[in-house]
């Protein structure tokens, strides 16, 4: 005779545990303001530190407008009108996401740039010099948010798009009775419902653009990520590297607090109860040219533009690049992320579970900590990852040695260790919600019956949920895989030496002015980055109004 | 089975059994592990593998000795031998600049090397006063400008930089780079801080754009017309210039020339590739055996000619195109200062605001 | 082999709170119990502990006289042999219907399995939707398919938790008298949950009418509609007015609508004011009768009106066949027509000791 158990639990202090593991980086990082401040960060504070903020929120402010704009208008068009090409363009739309910001940066560097060969034809064409004619300046500011926000804008295009199909078609249909037309019923009515869906994405995008290091770096511009990496290594001085890292966190908090916010609202803004084929605006030749260039021009410039220019640039390279050395490339980088794939996959579905068979409070609450690393950015993460790390290391050798005289050495940091726990902490939140989602199918009713049927509960993770996950299971994998694939500052820092990976080849080639050596390497990124796209596009196939959909 | 034979028989069968053998082997392995580590050396560079490969095969070849390779950048490989101390796998630590050498012989993590030949054959600019570290190739950071535009009877040293006749003609790279922080730290050894805190204000309100690019991007920007001068690294020009014909880095090269500042005075400002051995090497003879081949006339020779650089050695031919460029007095300060005045130039240069 | 369910002075208690409150009823062998009661009444409660996922408080639960649950302890799910259909039917979606309904099955020869199988998809009649997946199943065919999935494996009692509460009214008229022979048929003990009534009157042999979380009658529908023991049971279920009246003498009670008879002796002494209870069916359309009732409304139900009237400021309802059509403000003849007395007493009034608040016929 069993009991039933209630109580002292080692899946609440698992899960605990885990977040707290989990936190470490972040905590260590926010630790460094406990410290004084030393020499280096009053420098920082007299010289360059408003300059990065600045830079920093200004690039995170102008990507937040960009993606806000395509995304939005490309959403609203796809869900809503009918037009030549809009089935295409519906899972087309997502293709840019394939593509690493600081990629797209390299490619129009080489093919916009003074010396490239658009503006060498021109000045060829027309006789000009340098300074004749106003040509836009591809590596500033400016034209960092247009990468950014063309690499970022679909996750503004998924969550909007969510949100105007699960708007319920009456509400339009009503707007429409009270005499608004299609425009203003789209202003007055369906995109403030949106609103707090729009904004997670928007929020979502602007993580993403304040964690980028590649295309600042490569632009030349002094932001946040790029102060860092030059306090850790051109000054040397590691503390205030961290300090800046803790800085740039409350950046990153403030956004964490509004996509938050807007996701939680955006549930209670889900109008529709029952599914109902949405009537599409058909829409004559004129509005329908604009509408098909208003999905084909950031399809074009995100992703058709220089996936050409990549694979012209991989072609003309592929004799000289592609060779055993490039293969070993090739075969870390899959290994390492096939690797960091399975390694999150057994926590997120230890707290997917936890977070199911203990619906307490706190059980939740540590597993959203648990999953905030997709927050921070990387190299705020390395930072975290590499200080304690160290130190566990040097105490635990230490110890070693004076108590049997054997020295460990390095267990821990420089060794993969390092970098595939940075990554669990950055990427566990995409496979925990690609396992709960698959979790979510599986509702306790079904765990009761199998139960009243005579099963114990290993037994059911067999027979039912394994089968019933098998495809979020999968999902999460490849979102990880593909991640963990496209990840630059944190594997720049933590790699073990001779470890380089496809990100890290093409980051270093393009900054040693070989760009269309580093076009191999880029091209196999972003292949693989397809793939995702191709899951996502199916997903949305599928979609349904009033079907939960997320990024 | 074998209860009728004799002990002394039973004990030679064990020896033919496969224990027996297995044994042997092991004695065998053991004997010859003790030379299989002794004929190795571990090498952390952050001088880009495809440039110093070669001449490491070529020691392998020669000595027998493996060489086994670490590169990565010289800033995290610094980080690295000092968080792993006595741990530390590497026997010797190659840059390519003195800056990082002095730093990491401040920061502990390499011992002093009294050879004789080493001290002959490197001169005492280039090297440690104490033998921490011995450069192993020379380089001149110089201004390269736009021949079609600019009359070289203008140029004369890098001070004359700020001077506002140059408003918006200059290209350099960013203050990131170590090479520019270098070369600061050779003018704050040269001029005092304040001089060359005024200097590098008037450098970046000459700047024709925000430094971008590296130093081969600068010497496209001058060809392309966006500046008229840069500040390069002698061998980025080499590499260039001898870039597939029809290219647009040959092209660049091309329409480019290079100028040795400051000739009049105390000379151009040249920064050494070096290297030393780490404090706690355990191959250490090896060590110093792969500095001396590096410093010799053959391994010499074949980096000037393949990385387009100037032997520290003397007597050695060098390549060309480097000839083709003169001969030039070169700034006789001891590299160290280089290191020195590395942070103060690096908090200098954010003064100055140049990014 | 059908089993006796029997629950002794059950209390369950969840997060501290009390919502199952010594709580004791039977089904006998072969017999439908219904749980009735609103949202939080503590029935649903009651019922999982049944199955096995609560644990009682104090009390006891047997199965064919056997103990499953006392306070603190319970025999798991998987060791009780109890069938059970969920709101939602928890249909497994990996599996087919015929591999649902084999979710439960042991039997080692699998020819054994496959007939059992075989034998619930006729019973329930879903013989050719074999091989289909849930999803694509209507709502009353996953219904039948998870109580043939419970009744597989020859579980000793059946629970159903609001089964018929997620379907439109046709669909539920239909499964409820294929459910109520299907458990008629087989001799199955079963007991579900509804805050339906019509439900529970439909395919219950008893049922209870639970309220925060105490049984307050345990009885045949007729019998709390005729016969409701306290005032919440008599609200509940049916409908029907309080309207005041006094004791007559021991054999009835006088209202203005006429004289109820029954048994008045149990407590209410004569001259007495007390609240009668009158059903709609209570009230009849006569012509020869004396008594004029006005009309204040009226609401058409197809076979009868439901009229409300009014006579010396007291309303009643009154169910008619709708043959008797009849305008608002018309004073119709009334006849009080009631073959059941039910009073209690004022509320707040004290009982006397010994006496219930309530008199029956």
């Amino acid at each position: 005779m069993t009991r039933l158990l209630q109580g002292l639990d080692l899946w609440r202090a698992g899960v605990l545990i885990v977040a707290v593991v989990l936190a470490v980086p972040v905590l260590t990082v926010i630790g460094f303001l406990l410290q004084p401040s030393g020499e280096v960060w009053e420098h920082l504070l007299a010289t360059v530190l408003e300059g990065y903020v600045i830079n920093s929120l200004l690039l995170v402010a102008g990507v937040g407008f960009g993606v806000l704009n395509l995304g939005v208008a490309t959403a609203w068009v796809t869900s809503l009108c009918e037009f030549p090409g809009r089935r295409l363009f519906e899972w087309t739309l997502l293709l840019p996401m394939a593509m690493p910001a600081y990629i797209i940066g390299y490619t129009y560097t080489g093919l916009f740039d003074v010396a490239g060969p658009v503006q060498s034809s021109l000045r060829g064409w027309f006789g000009w010099h340098y300074g004749d004619y106003w040509f836009p300046q591809i590596r500033s500011m400016g034209g960092a948010i247009v990468m950014l926000s063309l690499v970022l804008f679909p996750y503004v295009y998924l969550f909007a798009r969510a949100a105007f199909l699960g708007q319920s078609v009456c509400v339009l249909e009503v707007s429409r009775t009270l005499g608004y037309g299609p425009w203003r019923s789209f202003f007055s009515v369906a995109l403030p419902l949106a609103r707090p869906a729009v904004v997670a994405g928007m929020s979502l995008a602007m993580m993403e653009a304040l964690a980028d290091y590649g295309t600042v770096h490569y632009f030349g511009l002094s932001t946040l990520t790029t102060g860092i990496f030059r306090t850790w290594f051109g000054l040397g001085d590691v503390a205030a590297a961290a300090q800046l890292a803790a800085l740039m966190l409350g950046v990153v908090f403030a956004l964490v607090l509004l996509e938050r916010g807007s996701r939680r609202r955006a549930r209670y803004h889900h109008t529709s109860a029952r599914y109902r084929r949405l009537p599409r605006y058909r829409l004559r030749t004129a509005p329908a040219l604009s509408a098909f260039f208003v999905c084909f021009v950031p399809l074009f410039f995100g992703f058709l533009l220089p996936a050409v220019q990549l694979l012209v640039w991989g072609l003309q390279t592929a004799a000289r690049m592609i060779d055993a050395d490039f293969a070993l490339l090739v075969f870390h980088s899959v290994m390492l992320a096939a690797g960091a794939a399975l390694m999150v996959l057994l926590p997120a579905l230890f707290l997917a579970y936890g977070k199911r068979l203990r619906p307490f409070r706190d059980v939740a609450v540590a597993v959203r900590i648990a999953a905030m690393g997709y927050a921070v950015p990387g190299i705020v993460i390395a930072v975290g990852v590499m200080i304690p790390l160290a130190w566990l290391d040097n105490t635990l050798d230490h110890w070693l040695r004076t108590s049997f005289g054997v020295s460990t050495g390095l267990l821990l940091s420089g060794t993969l260790f390092a970098l595939l726990f940075a990554y669990l902490v950055r990427f566990l939140a995409v496979a925990l919600q690609a396992v709960e989602s698959g979790l979510g199918k599986i509702r306790p009713s079904m765990d009761e019956a199998g139960r009243s049927l005579g099963h114990r509960p290993l037994a059911l993770l067999r027979r039912v949920h394994m089968p019933v996950m098998g495809g979020s299971v999968l999902t999460a994998q490849l979102l990880v895989f593909v991640d963990v694939l496209k990840e630059l500052p944190a594997t720049l820092v933590l790699r073990p030496f001779n470890f380089n990976t496809l990100a890290v080849r093409a980051f270093e080639l393009a900054s040693d002015e070989r760009l269309a050596d580093s076009s191999s390497a880029a091209l196999a990124i972003v292949a693989a980055g397809i793939i995702p796209v191709v899951v996502l596009s199916r997903s949305i196939a599928r979609s349904r109004p009033g079907h939960d959909e997320t990024a | 089975m074998y209860s009728n034979h004799s002990k002394s028989s039973y004990l030679e069968l064990m020896l033919k059994t496969r224990t027996g053998l297995f044994l042997w082997l092991l004695g065998i392995l053991l004997a010859a592990a003790d030379v299989l580590v002794a004929a190795e050396v571990n090498v952390y560079s952050a001088r880009k593998e495809a440039l110093i490969k070669p001449l490491l095969d070529r020691f392998t070849k020669q000595t027998g000795i493996e060489v086994d390779l670490v590169t990565g950048k010289a800033d995290a490989l610094l980080s690295r031998l000092v968080s792993e101390g006595s741990n530390s796998p590497a026997d010797l630590f190659i840059t390519v600049d003195a800056g990082r050498l002095y730093r990491a012989k401040e920061a502990g993590v390499l011992q002093p090397i009294s050879v004789p030949e080493l001290e002959t054959i490197v001169p005492a600019a280039y090297r440690d006063p104490e033998g921490y570290w011995y450069g192993l190739s020379l380089r001149a950071r110089v201004i390269a400008y736009a021949r079609e535009r600019v009359d070289p009877a203008d140029l004369s040293t890098y001070e004359d930089l700020a001077d506002p006749k140059w408003k918006g003609k200059i290209c350099i790279r960013s203050s990131d780079n170590i090479y520019n922080q270098s070369l600061v730290a050779s003018l704050i050894a040269g001029n005092g801080e304040a001089a060359t805190e005024q200097w590098a204000v008037g450098l970046v309100a000459n700047m024709a754009r925000r430094p971008v690019g590296g130093d081969r991007d600068q010497i496209k920007a001058v060809a392309a017309g966006q500046c008229d001068l840069a500040v390069v690294n002698t061998y980025y020009y080499g590499m260039m210039l001898n870039a597939e014909a029809g290219s647009p880095d040959h092209e660049a090269a091309r329409k480019t020339a290079l100028f040795w500042p400051n000739q009049q005075g105390r000379g151009a400002h040249v920064n050494v590739s070096g290297a030393g051995v780490t404090a706690h090497a355990r191959h250490r003879e090896n060590a110093v055996r792969l500095l001396l081949f590096l410093l010799g006339p053959d391994a010499q020779q074949w980096n000037s000619e393949a990385n387009y650089e100037y032997p520290v050695r003397e007597g050695v031919p060098i390549s060309p195109t480097v000839a083709a460029w003169g001969p030039f007095k070169a700034d006789t300060l001891n590299l160290e200062r280089i290191g020195v005045d590395n942070r103060a130039a690096v908090m200098l240069m954010d003064r100055a605001g140049w990014k | 082999m059908m089993k006796q369910l029997e629950s002794k002075n059950l209390s369950v208690t969840l997060s501290g709170r009390p919502i199952v409150r010594d709580v004791s009823f039977k089904v006998p062998q072969g017999r439908t119990g219904c749980l009735l009661g609103p949202s939080g009444c503590g029935k649903t409660t009651l019922l999982r502990t049944i199955a096995g996922f609560e644990l009682p408080e104090q009390g006891r639960l047997l199965i064919g006289g056997t103990e499953v649950s006392r306070s603190r302890w319970a025999l798991v799910p998987e060791r009780r042999r109890v069938g059970m259909v969920f709101q939602d039917f928890a249909l497994f979606p990996n599996l087919c219907v015929r591999d649902n309904i084999g979710f439960g099955l042991k039997e080692s020869p699998r020819s054994a399995r496959e007939q059992r199988v075989n034998d619930m998809l006729r019973l329930v009649g879903l013989r050719d939707l074999a091989k289909v997946h849930p999803h694509q199943l209507s709502g009353g065919e996953q219904q039948r398919v998870a109580l043939a999935r419970a009744l597989a494996p020859r579980p000793d009692i059946l629970l159903l938790d609001e089964p018929f509460s997620s379907m439109d009214v046709d669909l539920r008229e239909q499964l409820l008298g294929e459910v109520r022979t299907i458990l008629h048929q087989e001799g199955i003990t079963a007991i579900f949950v509804t805050h339906n009534q019509f439900e529970a009157f439909a395919l219950a042999d008893e049922i209870g009418v639970m309220s925060a979380g105490r049984l307050l009658q345990w009885n045949s529908g007729y019998n709390l509609y005729h016969h409701p023991k306290c005032r919440f049971v008599a609200d509940f279920v049916g409908q029907g007015v309080f309207i005041q009246g006094t004791v007559l003498d021991r054999r009835g009670v006088a209202t203005t609508f006429g004289i109820i008879s029954g048994r008045t002796d149990n407590g209410f002494k004569p001259g007495e004011v007390v609240d009668v209870l009158i059903r709609p069916d209570d009230i009849v359309p006569d012509k020869n009768a004396s008594i004029r009732a006005r009309v204040v409304d009226r609401v058409f139900q197809g076979a009868t009106f439901r009229y409300t009237l009014e006579l010396n400021g007291t309303r009643v309802l009154c169910l008619a066949p709708s043959h008797y059509h009849y305008q608002i403000d018309e004073a119709i003849p009334i006849r009080l027509d009631s073959k059941h007395l039910v009073a209690f007493r004022r509320e707040g009034a004290a009982p006397v000791d010994g006496s219930s608040t309530v008199m029956h016929q």
